[in-house]
């Protein structure tokens, strides 16, 4: 006979009878493994992190050294040639005879600090955003915010990006006792400019579940607003904004990367993917390809990492929502 | 008083209930409540200028269709009538104080602590991400400033009244994992966490079946007897009213048509349309018949309500000024009350 089309993986024949209850952790995790892509997203994902919280030990040299370039020879120099103090650079150099490899490491964490500081921040202002207009729905709150947010929204984000750090300055500022560095402020500004989205994405889930019955409940049973909205209606908007959080992580970091690319973002000498790629430019025809290649391959994998991370999450936190996009 | 002995009550024993014993045992009285909720295609006369009053241990039943106004007048009552929604005029008194002056924020207090209120859909009525324990204890901090260990203890208490077997076990549980009638005991849980003196039940068998639902009375009236609340039970149930109501209010289009003790409501209907309702519910104990009798028309707009008694146009008795004059609720024996022009045809 032969075997069985089912494959049967061996946990399902030892399950007993009842079947066992998930957790939601669980559920998600059960869900998200059976998409490979996304789990590939997951590990490109997982990698970048690690290179960026072990930069100063994964990286070979640091990464504003300059080494001085064999006789007859120029930086920028190419992957696996060795400077004139007998360094290795397995990625090639740049043109001031730093190494790229050490330098996309560096630039990978800064990268992701921005990211993930300015996500954060875009999440916290456009949760209270969304929330207080979606629960006090119709009134003159909802309307000033939210004709706030289409305004944002009206400008596509690297302009008004362009437009805030035109306003803020790049340099550190001193705002009474706090001093806000360089990379705060820009944090900030992209803050700014993705918080609509997540205002966005909270008021519709808030005015879904304000529907819900266990709102009414929550009022015949004497909460207020505040106590309503923080206590009952947040917990229940959680997994859409981890979507949207994951799939505005990729945009973010393009952002992040552009700014820096068009000199309104992170300042030399500090190690940033789109200053690298800015200084590149120059050496585009010029036959230095990995000068460009590197960066912009780091890039472009963090990206696709957290794009196919956010679609793998959404698929696995609303299997409904999944089910629906797929068709 | 059980609600056992009160289907032993004799009329005169149930007329000397209400109409002496008012005094302090008095919870809630409303008077002339007008609710009406102005939306764009008109006016809908939700509840139109009733009176109602419930005492302390006592069931008080609300019947009547969907769109009769019952759950407004426990929504007005909770203070929670929310735009396009107004309370035009009318007095709710509770315990002498007028809920209809308080502020939001006092009220707000007033509810879930002194008037709570259970849902009538247990499925929906948890917050599906929080645990039970967490939900119950939510409403302890709303009102209470017990400490952390002391609202533990009383939630398991609390679930322990509501008789859920091993409530130290399902406090950790999420709603998903209990039963409609599990879940509904845990709403009435939350309901008497801070031992309300009203508890309004809003339909709260209509999700659950037959055997749930006498488990889920026989629980009430246990707390009942025990607290001493008074009880408003909305339904459209008279089965459910019929076992577990001391006394009736009948409400048609937004009016309540009539008011009995209970018995006499089933023993002799006054109302034609109560009549009718009763008439229309298939009786084991009588010959089949080829059709049950249904009451003819449909129940009217709000927005359109008929000039003159709402229920005229349906009705069999209906005379000329039955078309032109609304009939006011009027006493036609201790304790009942009739709004109805041919109250004296319908009596004998």
């Amino acid at each position: 006979m032969s075997t069985p089309d089912v494959a049967v993986h061996p946990s399902d024949v030892i399950t007993p009878t009842v079947k066992k209850h998930r957790g939601l952790l669980e559920e998600v995790w059960h869900n998200f493994r059976k998409n490979r892509l996304s789990l590939t997203g997951g590990v490109i994902v997982v990698m970048a992190i690690i290179i960026a919280v072990f930069a100063p030990l994964l990286a070979p040299y640091n990464p504003v050294e300059q080494f001085s370039a064999p006789l007859g020879q120029h930086h920028p120099l190419p992957p696996l040639s060795r400077s004139e103090e007998g360094t290795l650079f397995l990625l090639g150099s740049d043109k001031f005879g730093r190494d790229i490899l050490s330098r996309a490491f560096y630039g990978c964490r800064t990268l992701l600090q921005l990211a993930t500081g300015s996500i954060t921040i875009a999440f916290a202002l456009g949760v209270l955003m969304g929330g207080v207009a979606g629960y006090r729905k119709g009134s003159w709150v909802d309307e000033l915010i939210m004709r706030i947010v289409d305004i944002m929204l009206s400008f596509p984000s690297l302009v008004l990006a362009i437009a805030l750090v035109g306003a803020f300055g790049i340099g550190r500022t001193q705002i009474g006792p706090f001093s806000l560095s360089n990379m705060f402020k820009i944090a900030i500004v992209i803050a700014i400019t993705y918080s609509p989205a997540f205002a966005r994405v909270m008021r519709g889930v808030v005015l879904q579940e304000t529907a819900e019955d266990y709102v009414d409940a929550a009022k015949m049973s004497g909460g207020s607003g505040w106590q309503i909205l923080a206590g009952e209606i947040f917990v229940n908007t959680i997994p859409p904004l981890i979507v949207q959080a994951s799939l505005n992580m990729a945009t973010t970091v393009l952002t992040s990367a552009s700014l820096s690319f068009l000199g309104l973002g992170l300042q030399p000498p500090r190690p940033s993917l789109g200053i690298m790629l800015n200084e590149a430019r120059d050496y585009l025809f010029g036959g230095a390809w990995w000068y460009a290649l590197v960066p912009g391959t780091f890039i472009l994998l963090i990206i696709l990492g957290f794009n196919l991370l956010g679609d793998g999450l959404r698929d696995s936190l609303d299997p409904r929502q999944a089910r629906r996009t797929r068709l | 008083m059980s609600p056992g002995s009160s289907a032993t009550l004799t009329k005169d024993a149930a007329a000397f209930r209400w109409e002496d014993m008012v005094g302090n045992s008095r919870l809630l009285d409303i008077r002339d409540l007008v609710t009406r909720f102005y939306t764009e295609d008109g006016v809908v006369r939700a509840v139109d200028g009733n009176s109602l009053h419930l005492d302390a241990g006592e069931t008080l039943g609300i019947v009547g269709e969907s769109g009769s106004g019952k759950t407004v007048t426990a929504l007005s009552i909770m203070g929670l009538i929310e735009n396009p929604g107004r309370i035009d005029s009318g007095s709710i008194l509770f315990r002498g104080e007028e809920l209809l002056d308080k502020t939001p924020q006092e009220m707000q207090e007033v509810r879930g602590r002194d008037i709570a209120m259970v849902f009538q859909d247990p499925m929906n009525s948890l917050n599906p991400t929080l645990t039970v324990g967490e939900q119950v204890d939510r409403v302890l901090r709303f009102h209470t400033s017990l400490a952390r260990e002391k609202r533990k203890r009383r939630i398991v208490e609390l679930l322990q009244q509501v008789e859920i077997p091993e409530p130290a076990k399902r406090v950790g549980n999420y709603p998903h994992q209990l039963s409609g009638g599990m879940r509904q005991r845990v709403l009435i849980a939350m309901a008497m966490s801070c031992n309300p003196t009203v508890l309004i039940l809003d339909e709260p068998t209509t999700a659950l079946d037959v055997t749930i639902e006498a488990q889920i009375f026989e629980l009430v009236d246990k707390l009942k007897t025990h607290f001493g609340m008074g009880i408003i039970l909305i339904t459209h149930d008279l089965a459910v009213v019929a076992n577990s109501a001391d006394r009736v209010v009948v409400m048609y289009a937004g009016r309540i048509v009539e008011e009995a003790p209970v018995i006499d409501l089933y023993e002799d209907p006054l109302h034609p349309y109560t009549r009718g309702l009763l008439n229309s519910i298939p009786q084991l104990d009588q010959e089949r018949q080829e059709r049950l009798p249904s009451i003819p028309g449909e129940v009217p707009e709000l927005i359109t309500l008929p000039e003159g008694c709402n229920f005229s146009p349906r009705c069999k008795y209906a005379v000329e000024k039955c078309m032109h004059d609304d009939p006011p609720l009027v006493s036609v024996a201790p304790g009942r009350k009739v709004a109805c022009w041919k109250v004296g045809e319908l009596i004998e």
